[in-house]
């Protein structure tokens, strides 16, 4: 892909290249809307003009507010191709209150100053008030019948340096970093995923990740959309009731790539039907990111989907980040993804990884992701002493890594060391190829998402009984779900927590982060651990927790 | 209602997230058990689907409700299966 011509530029491209192969095709309940690339030059071209009869100009910005559409792909395209800045942010789920839950995106709205809202006209109200005395203009999706493409101009020329789009993190207030790549990253970024994946105008990507994750949209929709391949895409909520309509679309459009968070391996695999008869051995490769890709898991999926196609050789690990748009790096395809055991003792008290032999007690399984991707540069900064390999926090740098976030100067400065980005993640490096065993940030990472504790901790402040600055949020890996559990500890008068009160905790972290708790324990006054500087000692409450046998 | 659906739906619950059924009653609400996300809330109804043999069409929609809401619906469903032809 030229950097010039950015995401419009490849839209217009295949368009005039591959006109009638399908751009999107789209679940919608039982029926399967389909976009040729003609046909969604067209309907961004609506977006465009809709949103430039909305007053919408260059370098403004848009917010996206939709569940599962096409007007989300085309919103998004329409604000580009008037060299706008689109942003997609999640809708809130049947379960939260739009009233309650518009208002924590208040500062977020606040940041990026939108001139336009796109959203469903029954939510519009709801976000307006959130965007307390900003003036902007709100297009309802699904866009009226009558806006002409015609008058949408020419796609805007959107100089190097200059934001495609904002992609926030998921934490909330005051934590929440957006990421802003330019043409020139995203170009670099397809430029070295590509040939590691061997994408082109054939592939087909089966989805059912939510665009405003990086992984759906980088991986998703612009990567896809660079290469001239196809997206199938899928309602998330759908898929997590129901993880066989993924089965079924890789089989029914034969699709050949697949991006997946860890627990959705894991998810597939347990409620996996025990009729399934699908044809899954078109799939070149299912990629593993967004959270630890357990060695279990992946050998289980593998096993329990061998009936259908699926084979080791299909499953590649990677090492994947906002901030290097999306993929770092990524396994090679082998015959099995590789894993190394190395000692926990030697892991956890020496920094060191010290290989082992398969099945020796007191070691930990890690897989490997692979190499860095061309381009990036990745270190380990270890203090650890001893024998074996440096454990400690992965850094990088290169041609699609990110120079800082987006309108927040604070944690771009703490973001860096010496040029390189600290990721936050701990692992170490054998040969070339990165193998992620942990991380230093507070960050909970729960169905592929990063929560973060303290904002975990700040919404259980908000409910009634229970003590602000007495919370203690961490996760405890979980296999049988492939994801981590999040504990809540909350400090109570009496150490006992009413039926009342749990619900409260569980409903004020939902409401906010849009996951649920696994477990809100109560404890009694004095009984969360403090660090000497008086911030709340995560990582001793957890152990505290997990010896006295609460983990169960 | 047929009271065996009661008893199915709520032995169901407590096996599936390990806990005692004279702990679930109508009013029990997800927030109540330990580890009811979505996640395995579609876990539990796999294995209601399975133990009273229907097909929950709105899986999701169901999660959003109280053990009670969940015990009329499967004895909606089960009301109104037909057998198969």
């Amino acid at each position: 892909m030229d950097p010039s011509t950015g995401i419009v530029g490849s839209l217009l491209h295949h368009a005039a290249r591959t006109p009638w192969r399908p751009f999107l095709i789209l679940r919608r309940g039982r029926y399967w809307q389909q976009y040729s690339y003609k046909e969604a030059v067209v309907e961004t071209r609506r977006w465009a003009a809709a949103l430039r009869s909305a007053g919408v100009a260059a370098d403004q910005h848009v917010t996206i507010a939709l569940t599962h559409c096409a007007d989300i792909y085309f919103a998004f395209l329409g604000a580009v191709w008037l060299g706008a800045v689109p942003t997609i942010i999640p809708f809130p789920t049947p379960k939260q209150d739009p009233s309650l839950y518009w208002p924590e995106y208040a500062d977020l709205l606040a940041e990026l100053r939108p001139s336009a809202l796109v959203t469903y006209a029954d939510n519009a109200q709801a976000m307006r008030q959130a965007l307390g005395g900003i003036s902007c203009a709100v297009l309802e999706a699904p866009l009226a019948r009558s806006a002409e493409p015609e008058k949408a101009g020419d796609p805007a020329m959107i100089a190097a340096g200059r934001p495609l789009f904002v992609q926030y993190s998921s934490g909330t207030t005051g934590r929440r970093k957006g990421v802003a790549p330019d043409a020139s990253l995203l170009a670099a970024h397809a430029a070295a995923l590509g040939p590691a994946l061997g994408l082109d105008g054939t592939d087909r990507i089966a989805s059912w990740l939510p665009l405003y994750h990086d992984m759906g949209l980088v991986g998703c929709f612009l990567t896809p959309l660079s290469f001239g391949s196809t997206i199938i895409a899928l309602d998330p909520f759908e898929w997590t009731a129901d993880p066989a309509i993924l089965l079924d679309a890789i089989e029914r459009f034969r699709a050949t790539l697949v991006w997946m968070p860890n627990f959705a391996f894991r998810h597939t695999v347990r409620t996996l039907p025990e009729d399934a008869a699908y044809r899954l051995d078109t799939v070149r490769a299912f990629v593993s990111s967004a959270e630890p890709c357990r060695p279990e898991t992946m050998a289980g999926f593998v096993t329990a989907l061998s009936h259908l196609g699926v084979r080791g050789d299909q499953i590649r690990p990677c090492y994947g980040l906002a901030e290097a748009v999306l993929a770092a790096a990524l396994a090679p395809p082998r015959p099995q993804p590789r894993t190394l055991r190395v000692d926990a003792v030697a892991l956890e008290q020496d920094a060191r990884a010290r290989v082992v032999r398969n099945g020796k007690s007191g070691s930990r399984a890690f897989a490997s992701c692979g190499p860095a991707l061309r381009g990036i540069e990745l270190r380990i900064a270890s203090r650890g002493r001893g024998v074996g390999l440096p454990v400690g926090e992965i850094e990088l740098r290169g041609s699609h890594c990110f120079q800082g976030y987006f309108r927040n100067s604070a944690a771009t400065d703490t973001a860096f060391r010496d040029g390189w980005y600290r990721t936050g993640d701990i692992g170490f490096i054998e040969g070339d190829e990165l193998f992620v065993c942990g991380r230093t940030k507070e960050i909970v990472i729960v169905n592929g998402r990063n929560l973060y504790a303290p904002d975990v901790e700040a919404a259980a402040g908000e409910a009634a009984g229970v003590k602000p600055g007495r919370i203690c949020a961490f996760g405890v890996e979980d296999e049988e779900i492939g994801t981590e559990r999040l504990i809540v500890l909350v400090e109570t008068a009496d150490g006992q927590a009413s039926r009342t009160l749990i619900r409260s905790v569980k409903s004020a972290i939902t409401r906010r982060l849009q996951a649920t708790p696994h477990r809100v324990v109560a404890v009694p006054p004095g009984h969360l651990v403090k660090t000497t500087s008086g911030k709340m000692h995560r990582a001793e409450n957890r152990r505290r927790f997990l010896q006295d046998g609460a983990g169960g | 209602m047929n009271p065996d659906i009661s008893g199915v739906v709520i032995d169901v619950i407590a096996e599936t997230f390990g806990v005692s059924a004279s702990e679930i009653a109508r009013n029990t609400v997800a927030e109540d058990i330990d580890g009811w996300d979505s996640l395995a809330h579609t876990m539990l109804m796999i294995r209601l689907e399975k133990r009273l043999g229907v097909r929950v069409p709105e899986r999701v929609a169901t999660m959003a409700r109280d053990v009670g809401a969940l015990i009329d619906l499967m004895a909606d469903i089960m009301g109104s299966r037909r057998p198969p032809p």
